[in-house]
């Protein structure tokens, strides 16, 4: 039940987000018209082929994950806590690499901008920064973790212990140090992918509307890869927080036979809750930019053209 | 913007330098402008990575541009013609144009009184 409000309030969100920035999605579609809109078409094929062949690699690793997650019971729960990270990272090298190439254009000339394509040359300064910073929390966050954590009788650290009660899981080194290796892996996969669908090759036909078409997927393909690894991210630390939380809520609560509460250590508790509130807030975020990653992955650059128009065209060209 | 023509007989290295010089020297490319990787233009053009690095190595030579391992390739200051000279030339190029000169008609053209200008021959 918390689960599917979870997911009503964050697609209701996303769908807010998308209604107040809708001028600056139409300015990513493009109408063509004419004989040049084969190309065009069939390449906005592979387009929507690509983008639904990366949420299905995102969604078989996840469920693969979960399933390790259920034969392993003694690793409690780590499968599952790097399902996220590993699935989009390995989803985002699958983006990045198939072919951005709009018309594999051979003719005897061919033309090229000279202005040079970097990974940062398709989105905004500070939306590079927005992974960076998701990246930098965890990885902060899964220090300061680890740093209060206790070891449990298997010898791994993943509970907190405040006073002489104990509680977890709590997200110490046993999750802490795989989280962070999950984190880097995603952050170096987001900069290849991001110089991957830079660099990748213009169609070195000389044609306007083609080129504009190239600009677009290119910023549409950068916008999905930030929002996917910036969410993965960030819902990580929404994640983290609130069962580190719940973690030490639990700890810094003695309780009577019959589960009574007896007394709530403080500030201990209110860390705890603080904790749970502001992993909500980001788990929330995180689950935003997802839902916007996939929806911007689902956008078609091609504005469709009634077919009369297109043939009337072609027959006065 | 950059084109290369298969059918033309000059060798493709040159043509990507010739149009370069040209650009850096009409002030098209200014001083200090990154120019795209090697492994961009090729991609782009469909050539083989060593025609273009064979191009930025010759204008590199010819002092056109500088490369570093940190900053690419870029356009070094004061390579550039001044507007003046470029006028005089477009005005040129413009009244040649209209008495049906091919360019290489013009050219050469040039070449035969550029002697009697300079006086050295």
């Amino acid at each position: 039940m918390l689960l599917f409000a979870y997911f009503i309030i964050v697609v209701a969100i996303a769908k807010i987000v998308r209604v107040f920035s809708r001028k600056r999605l139409d300015a990513l579609t493009l109408t063509i018209s004419g004989l040049d809109v084969v190309d065009p078409r069939r390449f906005s094929r592979t387009i929507t082929l690509r983008n639904a062949g990366t949420l299905v690699v995102i969604g078989v690793v996840t469920w693969i994950f979960s399933l390790i997650n259920d034969a392993r019971s003694g690793w409690y729960g780590l499968p599952l806590l790097l399902a996220p990270g590993i699935a989009v990272a390995i989803g985002v090298l699958v983006f990045a690499l198939l072919s951005t190439r709009i018309v594999s254009y051979r003719g005897p000339r061919r033309s090229a901008s000279l202005l040079p394509r970097t990974a940062w040359s398709y989105g905004p300064a500070w939306g590079f920064l927005l992974p960076l910073i998701a990246a930098g929390a965890v990885i902060a966050f899964a220090i300061a973790a680890g740093l209060e954590s206790s070891q449990q009788p298997d010898g791994a650290f993943r509970a907190i212990r405040i006073g002489t009660s104990a509680a977890g899981p709590y997200p110490g080194w046993y999750y802490g140090v795989p989280l962070i290796a999950v984190t880097v892996l995603l952050a170096g996969v987001t900069v290849f992918a991001l110089g991957h669908i830079a660099s990748a090759p213009r169609s070195a036909a000389d044609n306007d509307p083609i080129d504009e078409l190239d600009r677009i997927v290119r910023i549409l393909a950068t916008r999905t890869v930030m929002q996917l690894s910036s969410g993965a991210l960030i819902l990580y630390s929404g994640c983290v927080s609130m069962v580190a939380g719940w973690a030490t809520s639990n700890a810094a609560t003695t309780f009577a036979p019959g589960s009574r509460v007896l007394q709530h250590l403080q500030p201990a508790t209110a860390i705890g809750v603080a904790e749970i509130i502001v992993g909500v807030a980001f788990a929330l975020q995180g689950g935003v930019l997802l839902t916007l990653s996939i929806l911007d992955a689902a956008q078609q650059p091609l504005r469709r053209v009634a077919r009369s128009r297109v043939l009337s065209e072609s027959v006065t060209s | 913007m950059i084109t290369i023509d298969d059918d033309d007989p000059t060798p493709p290295f040159e043509q990507v330098r010739a149009q370069l010089a040209d650009q850096i020297r009409a002030g098209t490319l200014v001083a200090d402008q990154r120019l795209p990787s090697v492994r961009q233009l090729a991609a782009d053009l469909q050539l083989a990575t060593g025609t273009i690095a064979r191009a930025y190595t010759a204008l590199e030579t010819a002092g056109l541009v500088s490369t570093s391992r940190g900053s690419g390739t870029r356009v070094r200051a004061d390579q550039g013609i001044d507007d003046n000279c470029r006028a005089q030339a477009q005005k040129f190029a413009q009244a040649l144009n209209q008495h049906g000169l091919s360019l290489a008609d013009a050219i050469s053209l040039v070449r035969t009184e550029w002697p009697t200008t300079t006086g050295s021959g």
